[in-house]
C-alpha cells in the first residue's frame, strides 16, 4: 500500500473513531441527535455534555494516544528494543513524584497546580537520565541509557511509596488514582495547552525518520552510512521524553498504547519511520479514542479506568496480529 | 417526581429503623453475662477496662458522648477532637504502630478488623494477648449496637441509651424540618478525580436521605461508584455537595452545633472554587452557578453520635426558607 493511502485510511479511521467518541457516551442520546449539536442544534443539556465534557476529552485522548504511540515508536528505535514503551525511562516515575509531592504539599484540589508539579517531576526525571547515561561513558550507549531510565524509575517509586506511607487517606486515594490516569481531567485549554506541547516534539520525530530507519541496521553502520549518530540520539530521546512528560502531566500514566500501536503497525505495514511515525500517531490517536469510549460507556453511568480498557483492547488485538504475522 | 418519592421512602426507612430494637444475632449473651462483637467474638462484661485505646474514629466519638473519654489512654491520626489532642497519636486506625500500642497496656482495643499488612491487626494483638473489640460501623443499625455493646462493657449503660435517644432525637428533627418540600437532587463528591459518589445503602446515601437531598446516582449498583462526568451534567444536580478532610489541622471546615446550626462559619472554602476551576465539573449547571455546598468530611463519614448534626445541617442548607443559601 502507498505511503497516502496508509494515511488516508488511518486518517478516516481516526476521524471515524473521533465521530463515535462525540456520538457515544453515559448520558442518553442518540447519534442523529449529536450530530444535530455538532451542526450546531441540540437542547442546552445536549450541548453541555457533548461540546462541553465529550468534545474535550475526545481531543485530549487524541493528543495522547498519538503522542504516546510515536514516543513509543521512537524509542524501540533507538534503543532497539521490541519491549520499550513510552515510559521506560523513568518519565512518569517522575512526573508522578512530581504530582504526588505536589498533592501532599497541599495542592491535591489545584488542577493546574498538580499538572504543573507532574510537568516540573519528568523534566526533572529526563534531565537526571540523561546526565546519568553521558556520566557513564563518552557517547550516549542505549543500553546505559535503559539501564539509567529503570533504576531512575525505581528510585521514584520508591520516594513515592515512602511518601504514600505519610499520607493521610484522602491524599493517598487521590495520588493512586492519578497514578492510574484518567482522561476525565479534560478541558479545551488543557487539550490547547497539550497540543502546543506536544507539536514540536512530534515534528521533531518525524524529522528524525530518515535516520531512524538506518539505526535499525545497528549504530556503526548508520555512522558509515552519515547519520549524526550521538546528535540523532540526543534529539530523538529528548522530543519522544518530552512528548511523553506533556501527555503524563496532563492524564497520568496510560498504558500499552505507546507499546502496542508501533508494534502493529509495523507488521501490517513495515519499519520504514517516515510512514511508522505519522501512522502511529494517526494509529495511536484512534485506538484511545475508541478505548476511552469504551472505558466511558461499557458500564455506565460507572466509568472504567482508561489504562484498563487498553489493555484489554489492546493485549488480545497484538495477539492475535503476533500469531499471523508469525505464520 | 420519581426521585423524590424514592428518597422519602429511603429516609422512611432509615428512620424506622432507629427504632428497631438492637439485638446482635444468634449468640445467647446472658447466660455468660458476655457481649458479642460484630464478628461474634464474646467479650465478658465483669472484666475492669479502664485503659481503652479505639482504632475507629466514630467509636472514639461515641465513648467521649458515652462519657468515657478519660479511659482513652491514646488516639489515631484522624481524631482531631481538641479533648483528645494531648493523647499519644498511634498512626493510621488501619496500620497502627503495633508496639506502641502494647507499649500502652490496654485493656480493650476497638479496632476494625481489615486486612492491613500481612496479618490483621487483630491477629497481631491475639498474639500478644491484648483483648479487641471488632467494630464495623457502615450505618446507623452498627453504631447503634455498638455504642449499646460499649455501654456495657464500660458500665456505662445508661448513658449510651441516652445518647441513642439523642441522635434519633435528632435524626427526627432533621427529617421534620423539611417536611411538605420535595426532596432537592444533589451529587456528593467523595472525589474530583475522577469523579466518585455515593450509591445507595451507604451511610452517607441515608444521611442525605434524612437531610432531604435526593441522590441522584441512588440508581447505582455500587457503594463507592465512579461514574462518568457526563452523567454528572446529564442527571443535573440541584447542589453539588463536596466534602472537605482536614484531619489534624484548624477545621477549614464550617462546625455546626447538634441542631445543625453554624456556629463557626470556618475559613472560605476552597472546594467550590477548586470545582469550578476543574475541567469537567465547571461544566455542571449547579457548579456554574455557584451551587457548591462543603460539609465537613468526618460528620458525613463517620456513623457516629454527629450524624444527626450532619443531617440537620445539610437540610438547612438545602430547604432554608426564604433565606438564601449561605456561602
Amino acid at each position: 500500500m502507498s505511503r497516502v493511502r496508509i494515511f488516508l485510511l488511518l486518517a478516516g479511521l481516526l476521524v471515524g473513531a473521533a465521530f463515535v467518541g462525540l456520538a457515544t457516551g453515559a448520558a442518553p442520546m442518540g447519534w442523529a441527535e449529536a450530530l444535530d449539536v455538532l451542526l450546531g442544534g441540540g437542547d442546552e443539556r445536549q450541548r453541555t455534555v457533548i461540546l462541553d465534557v465529550r468534545l474535550p476529552r475526545v481531543l485530549l485522548a487524541l493528543l495522547v494516544g498519538g503522542a504516546l504511540a510515536v514516543a513509543g515508536a521512537v524509542f524501540q528505535a533507538l534503543l532497539r528494543n521490541p519491549l520499550a514503551d513510552p515510559y521506560i525511562l523513568g518519565v512518569s516515575g517522575g512526573a508522578a513524584l512530581g504530582a504526588v509531592a505536589t498533592m501532599l504539599a497541599g495542592f491535591a484540589s489545584s488542577h493546574w497546580g498538580v499538572a504543573t508539579g507532574a510537568l516540573a517531576g519528568a523534566l526533572l526525571a529526563i534531565v537526571l537520565v540523561l546526565r546519568l547515561a553521558t556520566a557513564a561513558g563518552p557517547t550516549l550507549d542505549s543500553r546505559v541509557l535503559l539501564l539509567a531510565g529503570v533504576i531512575a524509575g525505581a528510585f521514584f517509586n520508591a520516594v513515592i511509596l515512602l511518601m504514600l506511607t505519610a499520607a493521610d487517606a484522602q491524599s493517598f486515594r487521590s495520588a493512586v488514582f492519578w497514578m492510574m490516569g484518567s482522561l476525565s481531567r479534560a478541558g479545551p485549554v488543557e487539550a490547547g495547552a497539550l497540543a502546543l506541547l506536544l507539536a514540536p516534539c512530534l515534528i521533531a520525530a518525524w524529522a528524525l525518520a530518515r535516520p531512524l530507519d538506518l539505526f535499525a541496521a545497528g549504530e556503526e553502520t548508520a555512522t558509515y552510512l552519515g547519520v549524526p549518530v550521538e546528535r540523532v540520539k540526543q534529539v530523538g530521546y529528548l522530543a519522544a521524553s518530552l512528548a511523553v512528560a506533556a501527555t503524563v502531566s496532563m492524564v497520568g500514566i496510560i498504558g500499552f498504547v505507546g507499546l502496542i500501536v508501533p508494534h502493529a503497525l509495523r507488521m501490517a505495514w513495515g519499519g520504514a519511520h517516515r510512514v511508522l511515525v505519522p501512522a502511529s500517531f494517526l494509529g495511536g490517536a484512534a485506538f484511545l479514542v475508541l478505548a476511552d469510549t469504551a472505558a466511558r460507556t461499557a458500564a455506565a453511568p460507572q466509568e472504567l479506568p482508561t489504562g484498563v480498557v487498553t489493555a484489554l483492547i489492546g493485549v488480545p488485538l497484538f495477539a492475535v496480529l503476533l500469531v499471523r504475522s508469525g505464520k | 417526581m420519581r426521585r423524590g418519592a424514592a428518597s422519602l421512602a429511603a429516609a422512611g426507612v432509615f428512620l424506622a429503623s432507629l427504632g428497631a430494637g438492637c439485638a446482635p444475632g444468634g449468640v445467647d449473651e446472658d447466660a455468660v453475662d458476655a457481649v458479642a462483637d460484630d464478628l461474634g467474638r464474646l467479650h465478658d462484661v465483669a472484666r475492669p477496662r479502664s485503659r481503652i485505646v479505639s482504632l475507629v474514629p466514630s467509636a472514639t466519638e461515641t465513648l467521649v458522648e458515652i462519657g468515657a473519654g478519660d479511659r482513652l489512654i491514646a488516639r489515631t491520626r484522624y481524631d482531631a477532637q481538641p479533648e483528645l489532642a494531648s493523647l499519644p497519636s498511634l498512626g493510621d486506625p488501619l496500620n497502627p504502630s503495633i508496639e506502641a500500642l502494647v507499649e500502652f497496656a490496654p485493656e480493650l482495643v476497638v479496632l476494625w478488623p481489615a486486612r492491613g499488612h500481612g496479618a490483621s491487626v487483630g491477629e497481631r494483638l491475639d498474639a500478644l494477648g491484648v483483648p479487641w473489640y471488632g467494630a464495623l460501623v457502615h450505618s446507623v443499625g452498627d453504631f447503634r449496637r455498638l455504642t449499646a455493646n460499649l455501654g456495657r462493657l464500660l458500665r456505662l449503660e445508661r448513658a449510651a441509651d441516652s445518647l441513642l435517644a439523642v441522635v434519633a432525637a435528632d435524626l427526627h428533627a432533621a427529617a421534620d424540618s423539611w417536611t411538605g418540600r420535595d426532596p432537592v437532587p444533589v451529587v456528593y463528591v467523595v472525589q474530583q478525580d475522577p469523579p466518585t459518589t455515593v450509591g445507595p445503602g451507604t451511610f452517607v446515601d441515608s444521611i442525605l436521605a434524612v437531610a432531604g437531598a435526593a441522590n441522584v446516582f441512588r440508581d447505582v449498583g455500587s457503594a463507592w461508584p465512579q461514574v462518568s462526568m457526563e452523567q454528572v451534567v446529564w442527571r443535573d444536580p440541584e447542589y453539588v455537595i463536596v466534602p472537605v478532610q482536614e484531619y489534624g489541622t484548624p477545621p477549614v471546615q464550617p462546625s455546626v452545633d447538634r441542631s445543625g446550626t453554624l456556629v463557626a462559619p470556618g475559613t472560605p472554602d476552597p472546594s467550590a472554587s477548586a470545582l469550578a476551576a476543574a475541567p469537567g465539573w465547571r461544566a455542571v449547571p449547579a457548579v456554574a452557578a455557584g451551587r457548591v455546598i462543603s460539609v465537613d468530611a468526618s460528620l458525613f463519614g463517620r456513623p457516629g453520635p454527629r450524624m444527626g448534626a450532619a443531617a440537620a445541617y445539610l437540610a438547612k442548607r438545602l430547604h432554608a426558607r426564604g433565606e438564601p443559601p449561605d456561602g
